[in-house]
């Protein structure tokens, strides 16, 4: 991943999750404020409610006093005292309905003194009738009454009061706790009402009126029925598609304490919902500004250190790929950045020269080291052949036949002292002129076999003193292979030849091959000593060798003939740990 | 004080009349302001008082004559002769000839013979028909004499001066037999329901207006009278034909039984109704009596459900109140009964309160069966209610006939002048 990307990727991050961490904790913190605070709002809104009630059934009570001491209560009193044959029943019938009327109340019923209905507002059929809530010991304070009218029963908040000097009236009032009354109630904004009526046994929604913008289908219904059952205020959290709304029913309850009625109080959480939803969108927004920010920061600072940087790590991989000529002349860069570059520069540069002196060391200490090598394979074989011709010249002071003897002796010696020279020169010049693979389908498990078999002899003399095991791991599945099989049989000759070499104590030699995919592999394992880090770093140089005798130029030979076959070699090892040598080779050559 | 045929004494009698009683006695002048509903109560209300009927009925009587003197029958009653009173003239000051009446009676009925002579008209009818009398008081056989292509003269108490969608004016006719009526002109203005004549009353836009019986009372405590037909309006509650089974029999009897239709018709009604037994009012019919008018509270048995919906038009006081005490009623013999307004969307109701308007035929059979079966509970026959401003005195018979026509020729106007 680019330094870029990993920029924008870390911004972007940091940014989100820095947002992301506000925006919950002042949602949370929100929310937990809100519905302290929702609480607190729907207990005190249920204590005014309550208040609210007491006033209702003081109004109630004074509306009814103040019709039990009127002059109409009066009059009908007389008319009905009257004989019955003097008696209109009919004059008193819309009697209850117009003080009704005027003092405000939905249920009024005037009662003669045997219980009998002499007028009723909310019912004026009713007449001749007995009532049947006035009579039984009504409180004198207000109760709550479930009224029977001719189109539904009716919650009602009731008083009844004696009439004065009536001859035993009664006058029975009330109001309905219906839509009204809920209108009546200030709610603040956000809390709602209901009332429901216990008009069935089983809780129906039927039964629930609401105040004007509270939700119909609020999900009362379990609530309600335990406060039904219970009798006790409840405070409880409800549900709704909107958020979760904390709700308390009280019981309203009859002057025999039934339950006639709930009454609810809830909060909406539609503030709070909307605030925590304005914080997270504002937390989006700002996660998202952030992320823009970051891009434009990421933008800004590629364009003055990420690209800089990027065309710096190019510029190093031009150069390890080998491409010395690289500069950052082209970079645009400030600052430390543009230290930096110049700083590459002249690195670049000093390694370039001391790639070209090192090349050079190493050109002119390979040419010393083959002149060493030279001098020494030359001498070798020089030293017999100078004291030879010196022998001879001594030898001129001899008689004719010891000197034909040393003469013969001295050939010889001159013969194979140059024969030797002749040899060694033969490989300097073999290494220098290294013929071209020819190539051909060979199967490489073929040529380790008949290469190993070579050396069984010679790992067989070693059984005695420092006995060496050589063993083959072959891939039975080796494809054949392109290849030049006999330079391919002096590369593991040469190895196979090092391998012993590095174990004079004896040890395992392990050849295995391997077909990988379009590669053969072949690996040389020796559990020599192995060799150090210098030592692997300059194996493959020609002339260079750790060995007391040796041309120094068998494993560059393998490198030349590997590189031919344009595979590679190299080499694992580690002190104590033995020596592989590998060998890639690409199955069909191009 | 008798009505005159001139104006003139009238205009002296007022004069003194004014120096010695005050607004006591009648006295001619003045313009009635009537209202009514529509033109069809109109013409039933106050054509009576335009074109009159050979016979005219009366309640225990039967029919009396009114422009005929006297009638009699031959023949089993196919054959009718009707004795036209003498020197009955026309609005247009001509007498009323026989063969007038005829022709008017020919245009109604093209299957009896009906000739005239001097004094009278005779009726040959295709079968016998006893209660041709009877029959001959109905509106239909009004007497209405075509002069021209839109005039028709009458020979009521009452000429129809001007007649349009929205009003009426009918002018007192001078030469009328019993006399000229007190009033000079009644005004009838037409496009008004019942609770804005009641206002209209109130506001002393209105002289005579009809009323719910229900606001009789009401009329009379602000100082007005209140004029009323024969009961001839039936209330009844009519179950619906998925309550009509046989399954519900015993619920539709106990619920019929459980009626006060006494008190209905005496207190909530105030006496401008009566119990109704069958269809057709009982000073109308000898139908005999089906339902229950005794305050006897059925006994809880078996079979019965407890639970009735009636619906009602709530805009009607009239039937609401009804539905309302019936429901009162029931109650207390252990069926409770929901009142429901009549909308759109209500549920389907098991009953509903009608008002049948003026039955005077006795039933159909399928109506028998009904009311045998109690689908059809007759409650009340109501009358038809008017409120009178007290400016309106009554001086001679009533303002209102049984049948509910107008009968204003002796209504006179307090603080009028002619």
């Amino acid at each position: 991943m680019s330094l870029r990307a990993r920029l924008f990727l870390l911004v972007g991050g940091l940014v989100a999750v820095s947002v992301g961490a506000v925006t919950g904790i002042v949602a949370g913190s929100a929310r937990r404020t809100f519905e302290e605070a929702d609480r607190r709002r729907t207990t005190a809104q249920m204590a005014q409610i309550r208040h609210e009630f007491d006033r209702a059934g003081d109004d109630v009570a004074r509306a009814v006093e103040r019709v039990a001491a009127s002059d109409a209560v009066q009059r009908i009193a007389l008319e009905a005292g009257r004989p019955v044959q003097r008696t209109d029943p009919g004059a008193l019938i819309g009697e209850a309905g117009a003080l009704a009327a005027a003092h405000a109340l939905d249920i009024l019923d005037i009662v003669s003194s045997d219980g009998t209905i002499l007028s009723s507002a909310e019912w004026p059929a009713r007449f001749g009738y007995r009532h049947s809530w006035s009579t039984m010991g009504a409180p004198a304070s207000p109760f709550l009454q479930l009224v029977e009218l001719p189109q539904e029963t009716a919650l009602s908040l009731v008083v009844v009061r004696r009439a004065t000097g009536t001859g035993g009236l009664s006058i029975a009032g009330g109001r309905k706790l219906n839509d009204a009354f809920l209108k009546s109630l200030t709610l603040p904004d956000g809390m709602h009402a209901w009332l429901y009526r216990s008009l069935e046994p089983e809780t129906a929604r039927r039964d629930l009126i609401a105040s004007a913008a509270a939700p119909q289908n609020a999900r009362l219904e379990p609530l309600i029925a335990r406060v039904r059952q219970s009798g006790r205020e409840t405070l409880e959290t409800i549900d709704r598609p909107d958020g979760p709304e904390l709700v308390d029913a009280i019981p309203l309850a009859g002057r025999d304490g039934a339950v006639l009625g709930v009454f609810l109080v809830g909060g909406s959480s539609r503030e709070l919902a909307s605030l925590i939803s304005q914080i997270r969108w504002s937390g989006i927004g700002i996660a998202a500004a952030g992320v823009a920010i970051g891009l434009a920061l990421t933008y800004v600072l590629a364009s003055r250190v990420t690209r800089p940087i990027e065309a710096l790590s190019d510029a190093t991989r031009a150069i390890a790929a080998g491409d010395w000529n690289v500069t950052t002349e082209g970079i645009t860069a400030s600052g430390e950045v543009a230290a930096l570059a110049k700083s590459f520069d002249a690195m670049t540069r000093q390694l370039v020269d001391q790639r070209d002196r090192l090349v050079q060391a190493e050109r002119v200490a390979a040419w010393r080291e083959l002149a060493r090598r030279l001098a020494h394979e030359l001498k070798n074989p020089l030293f017999p052949l100078r004291l030879t011709i010196d022998n001879l010249r001594r030898a001129r002071s001899l008689p004719a036949a010891e000197f034909d003897e040393v003469m013969t002796e001295s050939l010889q010696t001159l013969d194979t002292g140059l024969g030797n020279l002749n040899t060694v020169i033969g490989r300097f010049s073999d290494f220098s002129r290294m013929p071209p693979p020819e190539f051909a389908v060979v199967s490489p498990n073929t040529v380790v076999e008949q290469t190993a078999a070579l050396f069984q002899a010679r790992v067989q003399e070693r059984d005695a003193i420092a006995p060496i095991r050589l063993v083959l791991d072959l891939d039975p599945d080796a494809p054949s292979i392109r290849a030049d099989g006999e330079q391919l049989g002096r590369v593991v000759q040469n190895l196979l030849l090092n391998a012993i070499d590095a174990m004079p104590r004896g040890g395992e030699i392990r050849v295995a091959t391997r077909a990988s995919g379009p590669l053969f592999r072949l690996s040389v394992f020796d559990s020599g000593e192995g060799l150090t880090d210098e030592e692997c770093k300059r194996l493959f140089t020609p002339y260079y060798t750790t060995k007391q005798h040796g041309t120094g130029l068998g494993l560059a030979i393998a490198q030349s003939v590997v590189a031919d076959h344009h595979g590679r070699i190299w080499v694992e090892s580690g002190a104590g740990r033995g020596t592989t040598f590998h060998i890639e080779i690409p199955v069909q050559q191009k | 004080m008798k009505r005159c045929k001139s104006l003139w004494p009238a205009l002296v009698s007022i004069a003194f009349a004014t120096a010695t009683l005050s607004g006591a006695r009648p006295h001619y002048g003045g313009v009635l302001r009537v209202e009514a509903a529509d033109e069809t109560i109109a013409r039933e209300r106050a054509l009576p008082m335009v074109y009159e009927t050979l016979t005219q009925f009366e309640p225990g009587h039967g029919a009396q004559p009114l422009l005929a003197r006297t009638f009699s029958s031959a023949n089993g009653g196919s054959r009718w002769r009707f004795e036209l009173r003498a020197g009955v003239s026309l609005h247009d000051g001509s007498t009323l000839e026989p063969w007038q009446v005829a022709t008017a009676l020919r245009a109604v009925e093209r299957t009896w013979r009906i000739a005239a002579d001097d004094t009278a008209v005779v009726i040959d009818l295709p079968d016998t028909t006893p209660d041709l009398p009877a029959r001959l008081a109905d509106q239909r056989y009004a007497v209405s004499v075509k002069r021209g292509a839109e005039q028709a003269l009458g020979t009521g108490p009452f000429a129809m001066e001007r007649a349009d969608a929205r009003s009426w004016t009918l002018r007192a006719h001078d030469g009328h037999r019993n006399g000229r009526p007190f009033l000079d002109r009644i005004e009838i203005a037409i496009g008004h329901s019942v609770a804005e004549q009641l206002a209209g009353l109130e506001a002393g836009r209105a002289d005579v207006v009809a009323i719910q019986p229900t606001d009789a009372r009401r009329v009379t405590q602000r100082g007005g009278s209140v004029f009323a037909s024969m009961p001839g309006d039936l209330v009844a509650v009519l179950f619906e034909p998925h309550r009509a089974t046989d399954a519900i029999a015993a619920t539709r009897s106990a619920f019929a039984a459980a009626i006060q239709r006494e008190a209905i018709a005496r207190v909530l009604l105030q006496q401008l109704a009566s119990p109704a037994a069958g269809l057709v009012p009982a000073w109308r019919s000898n139908e005999p009596g089906r339902a229950q008018s005794t305050l006897s509270v059925p006994p809880r048995t078996a079979g019965v459900e407890r639970e009735l919906t009636i619906r009602v038009d709530a805009n009607d006081p009239l039937l609401r109140s009804v539905a309302e005490r019936v429901a009162a009623d029931t109650r207390e013999a252990g069926i409770t009964v929901r009142v429901q307004p009549a909308t759109g969307l209500s549920p389907r109701a098991d009953a509903r309160l009608v008002f049948l308007p003026k039955v005077t035929r006795p039933p159909t059979r399928v109506e028998s069966e009904q009311l045998d079966a109690f689908v059809l509970v007759p409650i009340v026959h109501v009358a038809q209610a008017y409120g009178a401003s007290e400016r309106v005195g009554t001086w001679n018979g009533p303002a209102v006939l049984p049948d509910g026509a107008w009968n204003f020729a002796d209504l006179w106007l307090r603080n009028s002048r002619p």
